[in-house]
């Protein structure tokens, strides 16, 4: 070892005989790099080396006492309560629902506002199709907590003139969540539209009309155009909605806070939970590392294989 | 294969939502089964509209649409049983130029025995074997043109659509495609509409062509006869090159004089003219001849020699009592490459009487008026 | 309008991690000023002493209208009767108020003369507090109207090894309410035991469904951790061992808990009546929030809740004009086999503490005792607020839309103050998850009660308290 780093050093000294001119070229590169690398290091690498030394801590913000250090402790005692378990039940749930709920709307809503582009007033249709998604997040919630209300909510005011019953929307447990999703839903399906629009509106009119002309039918001009078309973009609002469903909580926290008892409970609530709650910042740090990690191993898996497919990376057109 | 038929068109109209004029204004065609139709005109006259009509793209305002016997006006376009090449060929990007020939099959489900047959046949005939695996993009502009012309094929189509289908090729290719279209016309047999603006394109590949102009239908005919005999001024500029010269005449004894005295030409033998009457002359450049001095004839003075090879267009100005349609219009003749004439010579023109074409002053056809 | 203490608390250590606070931030900057020109440092202490001499008073709280506003309109009545004094009252959201409380007491703390805050972060801070007793001797008749008015129970929450750290401002309590004509008309007896609430609920859904019982939230906040924690102790209950009023929740490890007894008959009680109360509540319960609670009475929804005395503004005609003088409260019911009223029911509430490093000590010290007294009792209660001095509760609580007041004075004078050590925040969630459980019908009571005392062992165990 040691005898390999004074190999090292002489072999630099000969290198650095060899020209002033080299040395600078080579320093070049480092001095471009530095102010990106500096950045990278302040407001990536440093908050996440900073996440592992906390989450190896106990460490509560409403103690004196100073931090201590318990090893692995804080992802034990995660892992072994039952509400990360629900927590993790509740966050696949509530990803993998909204997003096939709003792909399939997306979509649908796209084929048919596509489909109908030539009828006078469709920008309008489209435009109002849009609006939900300039609604900051968290003033969508609340809207539709208050809509949700079941005594004073105009929903259930609505179902009364008809005389339908009342669900409780987010006090009934086995409702609340799904109630959740359909926030999430209004809001983000327009996401899905409007890509979806914008690719149905780039393919050719010529290329519909052939298909037509080869006798294709709606479905399959969806599945054998309309989707091949635009398969990358579809891809990257998959990924993009999934990563923000995995990480979803400012709707379920100014809706239900989780509730009721853990009908809304996710992981992303569980790390809030705790740090903002609780203010155990140790068992948040760990909570919000093992969700990194998922949400990190569900997109590699999803990329992998869709680029098996060939749809991300190489060139096709 | 399905049996061969033809199109007709019952006073076709059509307006656009939102457009005020008729792209089409009560078109009556006759398409005759295993004709080379094509659609002639000067950008949007309406051929596409009217092509898309037939295809079904498009709905007709007013009139009918029949394919064969069958009145097909509100059909849809996948129960017309027509194939259409796109002017931009309309491939479908993901797929090979296999895929793209047989996709048609594979959504009616033929058996996958009889359409590796049929793709076989069809590539064969085009000579696109070696391009079968490649996707469109890695295709040529003429080989991509032939794979859309193989998907339309493939088909076996009662009707070929083709708008402009050669538009995009350069002028080489063109006519490599054309002589191309030409035979597989003819070793098909099948009825096809085509669309062009070009009329050279129109009178090397038709065995039938109509003249359409802002909506309507101008004149309808092989192109022969609608070369020879223009139904009015617009067809007879419109087909030929250069175009046919227009001259202002009247018949005064017999002969049809200039505006002014001394300069006259025969009137025609068929041709049942009334004293004084006003009329336009209409004299392809090849019909002009150079007469000699002091016998009558078009007068008018050299201004510009085109060299082309065979022979030369010779672009001269009226002079005298010769008058053109239009003030600014020149009159053209073709002579021998040998011949030439230094600009400035003044020149009298003469054509045979059965050369002149009779049209009303409003630029109709006179010798077939009443 | 929450009373739920520890969601807003937050106190801001990171400086004090991995470096000893040898140079304050502040120090380090007015380090550098002096460095800077010795002049200008010379001169800012003169701007500082400047202000010492101004009369000026800084106190610091959070928004909300029984502390805010009460201290407000108490500062511009002091202001008013001393021409030469005047105060300001910064007020900054909770985790900033805490955060600023926090940092002002582990660095310098002479840029304030008082923070007005619950007692949860007496413990850790008191050694920067002034210690009160000294001041209070020097005013006998303050002193006694103070140390009689305000119950010990309530006030020793302030103190620290029998010292006081502050004066108590406001006084908040949770209890029952409900709508007197509605009770009359069906011939209902008032709520003192949770077996009664039961009782009147399935009695008032038969005519409206959903009238019967409200509570609040089945997460957000601990509400329904507080709501059994309450009925915990009204079934005589506890959380461990240990546990007893006068301890006021506190827990160190000095004086362990002991034994966690989550689990004990009593507890369980407590949580089966949660449970049975869960089956005939509005459904609006489990996920309610105060202001939907509020609405709810308001608009003739519900007519019997478990709810914080802060609901006195729906005794206000302005507030709720249909039924301001129909809603009546009491203290917190008992339940199962208690009959001891001094060990039911949840307080909170905030308290004047002074800096010991405030340069108005005397100044302050004569304030926070004007804002207590009768005479700045209008003031101090139009503006929203609530004594916490029992003679003026009884007073005020003569007039109907301040009937509420009597309750907070018998509230007060008993039962348990909010847990007010480290593990709290925690404490109140691992309950409210718990509680959550049996009122969604994921457990039963008794199942949910093993559960939830082994949560607490565990949360005990990590915070080192059970040796
Ligand atoms: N979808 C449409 N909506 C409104 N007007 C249209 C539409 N399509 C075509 N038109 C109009 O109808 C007329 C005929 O158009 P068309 O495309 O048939 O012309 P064309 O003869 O094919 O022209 P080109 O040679 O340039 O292709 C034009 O005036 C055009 O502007
Ligand atoms: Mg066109």
């Amino acid at each position: 070892m040691r005898l390999r780093r004074r190999r090292a050093t002489e072999l630099a000294a000969v290198g650095s005989g060899q020209s002033r001119v080299y040395r600078g070229e080579r320093l070049a590169p480092a001095l471009m790099l530095a102010p990106s690398v500096v950045i990278l290091l302040a407001l990536v690498i440093g908050p996440f080396v900073f996440l592992i030394d906390t989450a190896l801590h106990r460490q509560n913000l409403f103690q004196t006492t100073p931090p201590r250090y318990v090893g692995a402790d804080n992802f034990y005692y995660l892992f072994i309560s039952t509400k990360f378990q629900v927590a993790l039940v509740r966050m696949l749930v509530f990803a993998v629902t909204a997003l096939a709920a709003e792909f399939v709307l997306g979509f649908v809503l796209a084929a048919w506002v596509h489909r109908l582009r030539d009828l006078p007033g469709m920008a309008i249709v489209r435009t109002l199709l849009t609006t939900p998604i300039l609604v900051a997040p968290i003033v969508a919630a609340v809207m539709w907590r208050f809509m949700y209300q079941p005594d004073f909510g105009v929903i259930n005011y609505i179902l009364g003139l008809v005389g339908i019953p009342k669900p409780g929307w987010l006090s009934d447990p086995d409702i609340a969540l799904f109630a959740i999703i359909a926030i999430d839903v209004w809001q983000w399906t327009p996401f899905v539209f409007l890509i979806v629009l914008a690719g149905m509106y780039a393919i050719p009119r010529s290329l519909y009309e052939a298909a037509k002309l080869d006798g294709t039918s709606p479905w399959r001009q969806i599945t054998h155009l309309t989707i091949p078309w635009f398969k990358r973009v579809l891809v990257i609002v998959l990924l993009l909605r999934l990563i923000d469903l995995l990480r979803a909580f400012e709707v379920i926290v100014a809706t239900t806070q989780g509730g009721p008892g853990d009908a809304s409970y996710t992981l992303p609530v569980l790390v809030w939970e705790t740090a903002f709650v609780n203010f155990q910042m140790g068992d948040a740090a760990a909570a919000s590392l093992v969700l990194l990690v998922i949400v990190t191993i569900v997109i590699t898996l999803l990329i992998r294989a869709i680029s098996r497919q060939g749809v991300v990376g190489q060139g096709r057109r | 294969m399905s049996e061969i038929v033809g199109v007709t068109l019952q006073g076709v109209s059509k307006t656009y939502a939102g457009g005020n004029v008729a792209a089409l204004n009560t078109i009556d065609l006759e398409i005759r089964a295993g004709a080379f139709f094509s659609i002639l005109g000067p950008s949007g006259c309406g051929k596409t509209t009217l092509l898309r009509i037939i295809a079904g793209f498009e709905y007709p305002s007013a009139g009918r649409v029949f394919i064969g016997e069958r009145d097909v006006t509100a059909l849809s376009p996948r129960e017309r049983d027509i194939a259409m090449v796109f002017q931009d060929y309309a491939l479908y990007p993901h797929m090979t130029a296999a895929q793209n020939m047989t996709f048609n099959l594979r959504n009616r489900r033929v058996p996958k025995a009889e359409i590796a047959r049929r793709l076989a046949e069809t590539a064969s005939i085009l000579g696109i074997e070696p391009l079968l695996h490649k996707r469109p993009a890695l295709l040529s502009g003429g080989e991509r043109q032939r794979v859309a012309l193989g998907r339309a094929m493939i088909r076996k189509p009662q009707i070929f659509l083709m708008d402009e289908p050669l538009s995009n090729l350069d002028l080489k290719l063109r006519e490599q495609m054309r002589i191309e279209l030409s035979r597989l016309h003819q070793a098909l047999g099948v009825t096809v509409v085509f669309v062009t603006h070009d009329q050279a394109e129109a009178m090397t590949l038709s065995s039938e062509l109509a003249v359409l102009r802002g909506g309507t239908l101008q004149q309808m005919g092989p192109p022969d006869r609608v070369y020879a005999r223009p139904a009015n001024i617009f067809v007879a500029r419109f087909i030929g090159s250069p175009s046919m010269n227009l001259l202002r005449a009247s018949v005064r004894g017999g002969r049809l004089v200039m505006e002014s005295e001394g300069t006259a030409l025969p009137v025609p033998a068929d041709a049942r003219l009334q004293e004084g009457e006003a009329l336009l002359i209409g004299v392809r450049p090849h019909d002009l001849k150079v007469g000699r001095k002091g016998e009558g004839g078009l007068a008018v003075k050299v201004a510009l020699t085109e060299h082309l090879g065979r022979h030369n267009f010779v672009v001269c100005h009226p002079v005298g009592g010769t008058a053109c349609l239009h003030e600014q219009d020149a009159i053209q003749f073709e002579t021998e490459a040998s011949v030439r004439y230094p600009v400035g010579t003044e020149l009298e023109l003469s054509a045979a009487p059965d050369a002149l074409r009779l049209f009303t002053p409003s630029g109709e056809r006179r010798d077939e008026a009443p | 309008m929450t009373d739920a203490k520890f969601d807003r608390g937050t106190v801001q250590r990171a400086a004090e991690r991995g470096h000893a606070p040898s140079v304050s931030r502040r120090g380090f900057l007015k380090g550098a000023a002096a460095g800077a020109a010795i002049a200008a440092a010379s001169s800012a202490v003169t701007w500082r002493g400047a202000i010492a001499e101004s009369k000026k008073l800084v106190v610091t709280t959070m928004p909300g209208p029984r502390w805010e506003m009460a201290l407000k309109a108490s500062a511009k009545a002091y202001m008013e009767k001393n021409k030469d004094v005047s105060i300001e009252v910064l007020v900054s959201p909770y985790a900033e108020h805490y955060q600023r409380i926090g940092t002002s007491l582990i660095e310098d703390s002479s840029d304030f003369d008082a923070h007005l805050f619950d007692p949860v972060l007496i413990g850790q801070s008191y050694p920067k507090l002034l210690p009160l007793q000294e001041h209070f001797d020097k005013d006998p008749e303050w002193r006694d109207y103070y140390i009689n008015g305000v119950p010990y129970f309530y006030r020793g929450s302030w103190d620290w090894d029998g010292v006081p750290y502050s004066i108590v401002h406001d006084a908040n309590c949770m209890m029952t309410w409900w709508r007197k004509d509605v009770f009359a008309g069906a011939g209902l007896a008032e709520p003192a035991r949770f077996e009664t609430i039961l009782e009147n609920a399935k009695k008032l859904n038969e005519k409206k469904p959903g009238a019967g019982f409200m509570t609040c939230a089945a997460r957000n906040a601990w509400f329904l951790g507080m709501t059994y924690t309450g009925m915990m102790w009204g079934f005589g209950g506890k959380w461990y061992e240990n546990d007893s009023p006068e301890r006021f929740g506190r827990l160190s490890k000095d004086n362990p808990p002991g034994k966690v007894t989550l689990d004990s008959p009593e507890n369980i009680a407590a949580m089966t009546m949660l449970r049975d109360l869960s089956k005939v509540w509005n459904e609006a319960s489990l996920n309610a929030q105060e202001f939907e609670n509020a609405e709810a009475f308001k608009n003739d929804v519900s007519h019997q809740q478990i709810m914080w005395s802060g609901f006195m503004i729906l005794q206000n005609p302005k507030e709720n004009p249909n039924f301001h003088d129909k809603l009546v409260s009491r203290d917190f019911a008992l339940g199962g086999t208690n009959n001891d009223a001094s060990k039911t029911g949840m307080k909170g509430g905030f308290g004047l503490a002074i800096p010991k490093a405030s340069k108005n000590i005397d100044l302050m010290v004569d304030f926070a005792k004007f804002v207590t007294r009768p005479e700045n009792a209008e003031n101090f209660i139009l503006a929203g607020g609530q004594p916490s001095n029992t003679s003026l509760l009884n007073k005020w609580g003569e007039q109907p839309q301040y009937q509420v007041f009597k309750s907070i004075a018998q509230g007060i004078a008993n039962g348990h103050h909010l847990a007010q050590f480290a593990e709290g925040p925690e404490l109140f969630q691992l309950i409210t998850q718990h509680a959550g459980d049996v009122v969604t019908g994921k457990a039963e009571p008794e199942q949910a009660c093993v559960n939830m005392k082994k949560d607490v062992e565990v949360l005990l165990e990590r915070g080192g308290y059970n040796a």
